[in-house]
């Protein structure tokens, strides 16, 4: 009974969200006043949702990219003196405002996609650096020794042993980063890279409030799809 | 685990892919309104920067589109401040913005005539009680031959003296009048009777109310600073209370605002005289002579790109745009 409808949550979930992005933006793209309805039809809805994944997407993967594999340097013996120094840099880029960064950056890569993209991306990096440290030094000695007694080699630990006993944790980071980042990918709208914040932001300048909820729901809904996605992964893994 | 390495070198070839693909159309978006590279040729994509509340407002693209007859092929919304660095760095070639920003002439751009009156029209002008006129009717005149000195470029030149160089708006202010000849470096003895100035909060106001002070001490009246107060509705309530005596209020914003119209006016003779009109017979307020600039939205381009293509007003831009791959 509770396996056949745990079954039936993970088929239910997404339909669930589904059918209330869709509905919550049939809802307020029918029920616009005359001048958010300049923003709020179909085809917009469908292109600023697109720019808005694009950002996350591209500033995830490449978030995972480098902190996973720097994660695991850094927690290899021969590394771990300067561990706590990498992980401060990594710090830093999470405790300046993500609108700083934005900002920042601005005046280097100049606006739109790669600068929104370079902020997301140093803004991910921390939750999946942190997560993998953590995991690869959560694994005791005592399990890496009996690996090396059996006669295995150091690169065959590290895939058979520590990265499969690591993997939940560094998921946990991943899940968080992407989560994030899907809030925090709505204020690239302020240096023109689109994505959903296009219609908070200018919900917020015209006061029109159905603008700004179509928005934040489907960032929000965008946000629980990933979280959603991602622990399926981990588990067919 | 064979798995989680297939899935981990998988996640790889999907960040790589995606990033090329993100890299071409994010890279596009950089050159697509870049500069024209020969020499009067138009750019390959029109792209215009705006702020959020100008791309959709009714009185904002979307009209102004209509009224002008073209369509950029692109629009890029972003903050208001960040227009003119996207048109200065190239991001794109036409951008929004205010009409007297002091960046317009430290980063090179051009307003576009407004050939067709689209954009209401805010000309500021000093506004004065008229208690104080009738008790210094010499005030007309004094303060009244300010305005019409005061054009669009001298604004921006001011503006961009404060904003961008870092200058105080007092020595700003100074140098200006001393330029147009209308104080004397030593102010005479102040003896005259104690006006109180007043000003919003922005540089502009903050100059303005500058300049009021300067030439009202010149003039030999004894002066009190009350300029940088918050907003439209702070500055109108205290000289409408007899808090401050005058301050420069934009017709437009007067129009709208205060006297609570619905319809803007687009022709800077008629805002005037309207709001002249209504508010002294409402408030016992008296309009002296506006300022020749107009602070209202402009479209911008960059000088050299505008200049290549003979582009003087936003006539001249639709025609450019409509004529592409004619």
């Amino acid at each position: 009974m509770w396996r056949k409808l745990n079954r039936l949550r993970t088929v239910l979930v997404p339909v669930i969200l589904l059918a209330a992005g869709v509905s919550a933006t049939v809802y307020f793209v029918e029920n616009a006043t005359p001048m958010a309805a300049r923003l709020l039809v179909y085809p917009n809805v469908l292109r600023v949702l697109g720019q808005h994944l694009l950002l996350v997407l591209v500033s995830s993967l490449l978030a995972i990219a480098a902190a996973v594999p720097l994660g695991i340097i850094i927690s290899r013996p021969a590394f771990r003196p300067v561990a706590p120094v990498i992980e401060g840099i990594v710090n830093i880029g999470q405790t300046v405002p993500s609108l700083a960064v934005l900002a920042l950056f601005m005046t280097l890569f100049g606006l739109g996609f790669q600068t929104a993209v370079f902020a997301l991306w140093l803004y991910s990096l921390l939750p999946i650096l942190r997560n993998t440290y953590a995991g690869m030094k959560s694994i005791g000695p005592e399990i890496i020794e009996a690996a090396r007694g059996m006669g295995m080699k150091a690169h065959r630990i590290l895939s058979r042993i520590e990265l499969p006993l690591a993997f939940p944790i560094i998921m946990a980071g991943i899940r968080t980063a992407v989560v994030i980042n899907v809030g925090t990918a709505t204020l690239a709208s302020f240096i023109g890279a689109g994505g959903l914040g296009d219609f908070i932001v200018t919900g917020i300048s015209l006061r029109r409030t159905e603008l700004i909820y179509t928005g934040a729901a489907l960032s929000a809904l965008l946000a629980i799809f990933f979280d959603d996605l991602l622990a399926r992964l981990e588990k067919y893994v | 685990m064979g798995k989680f390495l297939r899935v981990m070198i998988f996640a790889l070839v999907a960040v790589l892919l995606v990033a090329l693909a993100g890299g071409c159309g994010g890279g596009a978006g950089t050159k697509e309104g870049g500069a024209p590279e020969e020499k009067g040729a138009a750019p390959q994509k029109w792209v215009f920067a705006t702020d959020h509340e100008f791309s959709v407002r009714p009185d904002g693209l979307p009209a102004l589109q209509d009224t002008y007859g073209f369509k950029f092929d692109e629009v890029k919304t972003m903050d208001l401040g960040v227009t003119y660095g996207a048109l200065k760095d190239g991001l794109v070639p036409a951008a929004m913005g205010f009409a007297t920003d002091g960046r317009i002439a430290a980063f090179d751009l051009v307003n576009l005539e407004d050939d067709k009156h689209f954009f209401p029209v805010y000309n500021p002008a000093p506004v004065v009680r008229k208690e104080v006129i009738d008790k210094y009717p010499e005030l007309k005149d004094v303060l009244g031959k300010i305005g019409p000195l005061l054009d669009t470029d001298a604004m921006i030149k001011l503006n961009a003296q404060v904003d961008i160089d870092g200058k105080e708006p007092k020595e700003v202010a100074k140098k200006w009048l001393l330029e147009q000849g209308l104080i004397k470096e030593e102010a005479p003895a102040q003896d005259k009777g104690k006006i109180v100035v007043g000003s919003k909060e922005f540089t502009e106001q903050l100059i303005l109310g500058q300049i009021t002070i300067l030439a009202l001490q010149n003039a030999g009246y004894q002066t009190v600073d009350r300029t940088g107060l918050g907003g439209t509705d702070i500055a109108r309530k205290a000289l409408e209370n007899g808090e401050i005596d005058v301050y420069w209020e934009y017709t437009g914003t007067a129009w709208l605002v205060a006297l609570k119209h619905e319809k803007p006016i687009t022709d800077s003779e008629e805002a005037y005289q309207k709001v002249k009109e209504e508010d002294l017979a409402k408030h016992k307020l008296v309009w002296l002579p506006y300022a020749k600039f107009d602070n209202t939205y402009t479209i911008m381009m960059r000088k050299k790109d505008a200049e290549q293509l003979g582009i003087k007003s936003i006539s001249d831009l639709a025609r450019v745009i409509n004529s592409k791959g004619k």
